[in-house]
């Protein structure tokens, strides 16, 4: 029979501690711009805590503007209204990053299009090849203006160049969400919403929330120090077979897997059915032993546009709430964009197959410890 | 206690997740969880014959209403059991299409789909 | 006589956009059977549009005649049909991709002997924006790979071929800028086809190391259309690479489109010649620039009275139109390796410098 290559996967297993001094779990967070979901699980919990929920981005709205040109996005006067006063995140959507053209704005000021060769060779700004296809074919490229640079104003060469390229080669015209975070605190969304909407459709939007409760059910034991046991699957095969002779017997039966708890949260999301039996036909996959039973417990999903200032606020809500509670752990779930050009920092993102960018968050009360699980696909770099 | 530890996975994916749509040529015909793995299984035996039949798919989330799908295969069978999905024309007599609409080793990204979502924003 | 004339080149794949509005690289199924009822190819579009498809042909089989009627009131090919209206729904669906969803005609010829080739210098034919053949002979495919002025060649791969896929015609073909066609659904609608489809399919892949390669649908209803990435993943069955695969649903696809606007739209598929006047303003610039890079004064008048020799003009243009920066232009040598847009110029004259 015919044999297929198996497709590449890329997944980051962290271990650390909120409080020790070299902890990336700010940066995590921040560098990562375009969130399109947040998502938090509970174990041991009727309802979502007060806490989680006022800090929660249910406030945090963001704006879809309809067929808006590029050039409106570089202009002097909405860079400096805008870009350099505040935290802006623009997202071109509807395009797809493997076959259109993509376009994002980061809140460091840097404008970030992912073109396909004929629009990069009609459009006249520099750019470079994806790094993700062989060098002597490439069909996408990777352009960036900085539009906080000093010579990006008006009158400059830099700017009048990217404005005519914008406006008179070609009219790159996107759907694009809006989201913004003003140094100024006198200053709001609204002022985003009034700049255009005489001349284009803005549309207010609110996060979408999703929340179910789950009754009874098994949920896996983690012991925080024991991220990995696995370093080779035939190993743990054999291990799990005949058990004592490996010599980590112990530790196998106290703690689950950070691969395992990563599928379990999965499905849990995904609303599966996590009840299956070895010898079952339709499904044979089971919570992760070992388990422990709870009465109740909670997962919320917010979807849109969220920023990172609002992860890092629900995330330092979560830490506070998991020391001073009975939960034995928390997970807190962040979703990137599919058709984003960069997953964190600059760092080039691509679709190939999928195109997921994606951190889960394991908070646990003993020692502020956490496990920080990173999920990417084949065309992304490890951040 | 150990204070950092960091292990990067790219080997190939262990697991594959498929999210599927059925449908069938009459919109109002259901199936349940069970019939869905024996067409699964169906579609790997027409194209693969017996060792396509014997391999190993989870159908891990099964919507009756929607008929909407979320199967776990290996990730070296990945390949195989998308092909025979989407080379499956019938199933009991009833002319039926089942499409991919994601796919991905993390069963987590399932949750959400950034691609379809804005797609219902009101114009 | 003495011909003043100022000229500008204009890249062939720029016209194009403006002009037929295609060459996006979209996921393309460049092959939905038009000769069944409206209604279901109706269904069928709107299922394309919504499963991602940016660029969907509707191919039309040109009908054959009675041998044995002999008189001349031969069936004619009709013109290309406009395209199928598509409801609100998947309009709206399909609008917030701001890309759009364009279709097009593709004309199916069957052809047995080379007699028959007249048939493609049909008038009508140029009102189909691809051009297809199917041969049925091991000498018509040869002539259909080596000779004929034609886009796809669709070989019937649903039943056992009457003859072999031989590498000299596979190598003329893909050194022409001509594409194989693979379909899919046949190979969903039975199992004996399946085989076939297959069998055939793997055949031509190994003899043309998979390229120019499309995977199009052949469907005749929307149950039998699947999704661009279900149709790349079916590639890799098919034997082609993982880059091949999607290759074969979206670039391999635009350049089937440009070789059919070169071949429709242009001199010798070299170049094409539009007047200035009928420019958009967006490409106004070239001109100017092109202008510019000559060293020729620019009249806003619009009467530039000096320089001859339109040749000369034209090369020594060759990579001046601003966009030297950023792209290496190299010229290539052979016309007929037009696909490539690099190569493809379009040349502009500019009338208002007139005839002396």
């Amino acid at each position: 029979m015919v044999e297929f290559l198996s497709p590449k996967s890329k997944t980051i297993f962290e271990s650390s501690a909120f409080i020790h001094k070299n902890s990336r779990h700010t940066s995590c967070v921040s560098d990562h711009y375009f969130n399109h979901a947040v998502e938090v699980f509970l174990p041991c919990c009727d309802s979502l805590p007060d806490a989680v929920q006022v800090s929660s981005p249910q406030r945090q709205e963001y704006y879809a503007v309809k067929r808006l040109p590029l050039a409106e996005l570089t202009n002097a006067e909405f860079v400096s209204r805008f870009v350099k006063a505040g935290r802006l995140y623009v997202l071109s959507i509807g395009q797809h990053i493997d076959t259109h053209n993509v376009a994002a704005i980061l809140p460091t000021g840097r404008l970030i299009l992912s073109v396909n060769k004929d629009t990069y060779q009609e459009l006249g700004l520099e750019g470079k090849p994806s790094q993700f296809e062989k060098p002597r074919k490439v069909t996408k490229y990777s352009v960036e203006v900085n539009l906080v640079a000093e010579s990006f104003c008006k009158g400059k060469k830099n700017y009048e160049r990217v404005q005519w390229c914008f406006k008179d080669r070609l009219d790159l015209t996107f759907d694009f969400l809006l989201a913004w975070q003003p140094n100024d605190p006198s200053q709001s969304l609204d002022d985003l919403g009034s700049f255009w909407s005489s001349k284009y459709e803005c549309l207010r939007v609110e996060q979408r929330q999703h929340s179910f409760q789950m009754r009874n059910q098994s949920i896996p034991v983690i012991d925080s120090s024991l991220l990995l046991h696995r370093q080779h699957k035939s190993n743990q095969d054999a291990s799990r077979m005949n058990g004592s002779s490996q010599g980590c017997e112990e530790t196998q039966v106290r703690s689950c897997d950070a691969a395992e708890v990563y599928e379990w949260l999965g499905a849990v999301a995904c609303q599966c059915d996590c009840s299956g039996a070895s010898d079952s036909f339709v499904n044979t996959y089971r919570c992760p032993e070992p388990s422990q039973q709870v009465s109740s417990s909670v997962c919320h999903r917010w979807t849109g546009l969220i920023t990172s200032e609002r992860i890092l606020h629900m995330l330092d809500a979560l830490r506070s709430k998991v020391e001073c509670s009975r939960m034995p752990w928390a997970a807190l779930t962040v979703h990137g964009f599919t058709d984003s050009p960069v997953s964190w920092g600059s760092r080039e993102h691509g679709f190939s197959k999928y195109g997921n960018n994606l951190y889960t968050f394991v908070i646990f009360p003993k020692e502020q410890r956490y496990w920080l699980i990173m999920g990417i696909g084949d065309h992304d770099v490890c951040p | 206690m150990s204070g950092f530890q960091r292990v990067v996975s790219k080997d190939t994916a262990e697991k594959f997740y498929l999210k599927v749509a059925l449908e069938f040529e009459n919109p109002d015909t259901r199936i349940d969880s069970v019939q869905f793995r024996a067409l699964v299984s169906k579609a790997l035996h027409q194209l693969y014959g017996e060792t396509g039949a014997s391999i190993p798919v989870d159908i891990l989330r099964f919507q009756d209403d929607t008929m909407e799908a979320i199967l776990r295969v290996s990730g070296r069978s990945l390949v195989k059991v998308w092909s025979a999905l989407t080379l499956l024309g019938e199933y009991a007599q009833e002319e039926c299409a089942i499409r991919v609409t994601q796919v991905s080793p993390h069963l987590l990204a399932l949750a959400v789909d950034s691609r379809h979502f804005f797609q219902n924003l009101p114009s | 006589m003495h011909v003043h004339r100022t000229t500008t080149t204009v890249p062939v794949f720029q016209y194009i956009n403006n002009n037929r509005e295609f060459g996006k690289m979209d996921t393309c199924d460049l092959h939905l059977l038009g000769n069944s009822d409206e209604n279901a190819l109706k269904l069928s579009l709107q299922c394309a549009a919504r499963l991602g498809y940016g660029v969907v042909a509707i191919g039309y089989n040109c009908p054959v005649q009675e041998k044995q009627g002999g008189d001349k009131n031969k069936v004619k090919l009709p013109n290309a049909p406009a395209a199928v209206k598509l409801d609100g729904q998947t309009k709206a669906a399909v609008g917030v991709q701001s890309k759009g969803f364009k279709q097009l005609s593709r004309v199916n010829m069957v052809l047995s002997e080379g007699s028959e080739t007249h048939k493609l210098r049909q008038d009508n034919i140029q009102s189909y924006d691809l051009l297809a053949v199917q041969p049925t002979t091991e000498k018509m495919f040869h002539m259909a790979c080596t000779k004929l002025e034609i886009d796809i060649v669709c070989v019937d791969m649903t039943e056992k071929l009457p003859f072999y896929f031989k590498r000299v015609a596979i190598n003329a073909a893909i050194e022409r800028g001509l594409y194989f066609e693979i379909p899919y659904a046949p190979a969903i609608r039975d199992s004996t086809m399946r085989k076939n489809v297959l069998s055939n399919a793997m055949a031509l892949i190994t003899l043309c190391r998979g390229k120019n390669v499309i995977i199009t649908s052949q469907a005749t209803k929307p149950l039998e259309i699947r999704g661009p990435h279900d149709v790349a993943n079916l590639g890799l069955l098919f034997g082609l690479s993982e880059q091949e695969a999607k290759n074969a649903v979206s670039t391999n696809c635009r350049a089937v489109l440009y070789h059919a606007a070169t071949r429709r739209n242009t001199i010798k598929s070299v170049m094409s010649l539009q007047q200035i006047g009928d420019l958009s303003g967006k490409d106004r610039w070239k001109v100017k620039a092109g202008q510019e890079a000559c060293g020729m004064s620019i009249q806003e008048g619009g009467d530039p009275t000096e320089d001859e020799g339109s040749g000369v003009v034209a090369q020594s243009l060759e990579g001046s139109e601003g966009r030297a920066k950023t792209s290496k232009r190299r010229k290539s040598k052979s016309k007929r390796n037009s696909v490539d847009e690099q190569s493809a110029m379009k040349r502009t004259r500019q009338d208002s410098a007139g005839v002396d």
